[in-house]
């Protein structure tokens, strides 16, 4: 679509303010949510703030610009929903510099849609080989504790000690990446 | 709390976040839990198997897109009538709003005491809710019902032989508040004289009243439970 704007886009021509809407809606839901979902890791939430963000365009949406800047508008805007989600979701007596709002180092010059596998990558790659184990079996594969104590040979109370120091060492270490 | 009690808190999100569902219990007390929440999520999200949107929830987005784009209706009620709305547009806004669970019904998990009667536009708002506890079970003799107020829901909670129920107290006619009456064993509108069952379903009214949208209700140790919006922000006034 390059530098065209919505509005050259429509068959008609008409600019219809609902074809336009929906246009931005489907070209750009997919990777919305899929950006959404590897930062809250869930459906429900990732729903809910998809909807949000969305429901915030249709009123602050700007026909006139092009496909990519109204992309990377809505990236922005995914950006600061996730942010006040985990702003809202924490209960700690005072805000934790991490959720102050800035782009995590290393990674800004990657596009949105395709950190999140590198993300993944960065936090398991210096972990010890049961740490990055347990991890991947539960939250890579979904495996449940039952099953992940089958494959890694132990019971399952060890693998949710395993489990909780795990995360606790990849946040650690990978905590700057997110 | 001690150590134990948030290591259990823990694990039961990380079960809850597997399972593709929302935080049910309040958030991390300390950054360091909070990283690890994080970093759960991350990893979890990041997985090469990592879904897209559902197609029920993508088309049920864009419907509701739509509608938020048509005008608002045109007529306000009138400054006697106000006074029984709640407190201007975040009552009528949150009861109208109460249809946010049911397109949900199909994927609950906790069991849904009786079927939640279809509502006229079930709608996916971002709004942030949680399970608020109403009363005991033994509050509320089967057969009878009670209202409430969460959040920032006007609701009523009904027990039919044990099966538990949960709707908005709203009237979807103008939005007044509506009145539980036990001997009629409905809910009954002041302002225009609508009557709703205790299920939501219309009782007796205009031909155009709709029902009542329907709340998500459990029942867990004794106590039942609905889940609620949270307190909307004060409506500018207009």
């Amino acid at each position: 679509m390059g530098e065209q704007s919505l509005r050259q886009t429509q068959p008609n021509g008409s600019g219809n303010a609902d074809e336009v809407l929906l246009a931005v809606y489907r070209q750009n839901l997919d990777p919305i949510y899929r950006y959404i979902y590897s930062r809250v890791g869930n459906r429900e939430d990732a729903e809910d703030l998809s909807s949000q963000v969305f429901l915030k365009a249709v009123r602050g949406l700007e026909t006139e610009r092009d496909d990519a800047s109204i992309r990377s508008w809505l990236f922005q805007l995914a950006r600061t929903t996730v942010a006040d989600y985990w702003r809202q979701y924490y209960r700690g007596p005072t805000l934790p510099l991490t959720l102050v709002p800035s782009e995590a180092p290393a990674l800004e010059s990657v596009q949105e849609e395709s950190r999140a596998p590198l993300v993944v990558e960065k936090i398991l790659g210096d972990l010890p080989q049961n740490y990055r184990r347990v991890l991947q079996y539960r939250f890579l594969e979904g495996l449940s504790i039952k099953e992940t104590a089958a494959e890694m040979g132990t019971s399952e109370g060890n693998v949710k000690v395993l489990q909780y120091r795990a995360l606790r060492r990849a946040a650690e270490l990978g905590g700057v990446y997110l | 709390m001690n150590g134990e009690d948030r290591y259990d808190i823990l694990n039961r999100r990380i079960e809850e976040m597997l399972d593709e569902r929302r935080a049910q219990e309040p958030g991390p007390q300390d950054p360091g839990e909070l990283e690890m929440l994080k970093t759960a999520a991350a990893l979890r999200g990041g997985r090469p198997s990592a879904p897209g949107p559902m197609p029920a929830f993508a088309e049920a987005l864009e419907a509701r897109l739509l509608r938020e784009r048509r005008p608002a209706p045109a007529e306000a009620p009138s400054p006697s009538r106000r006074k029984l709305l709640l407190g201007g547009l975040t009552g009528i806004a949150a009861g109208l709003l109460a249809g946010i669970g049911l397109d949900r019904a199909a994927e609950q998990r906790a069991p849904l005491a009786s079927p939640i009667p279809p509502a006229p536009d079930p709608e996916l708002v971002g709004n942030s809710g949680r399970w608020f506890a109403i009363c005991s079970a033994g509050e509320v003799p089967a057969g009878s019902g009670r209202r409430f107020r969460k959040g920032a829901i006007e609701g009523f909670i009904a027990n039919r032989d044990g099966q538990w129920s949960a709707c908005s107290a709203v009237c979807t006619h103008m939005g007044c508040v509506l009145t539980f009456r036990e001997e009629h064993t409905d809910l009954f509108c002041p302002c225009h004289g609508g009557q709703f069952n205790t299920d939501g379903s219309v009782k007796r009214g205009r031909s155009t009243l709709k029902s009542l949208p329907g709340l998500r209700v459990k029942e867990e140790g004794g106590e039942i439970y609905v889940w609620c919006m949270e307190e909307l922000p004060p409506a500018t006034p207009g």
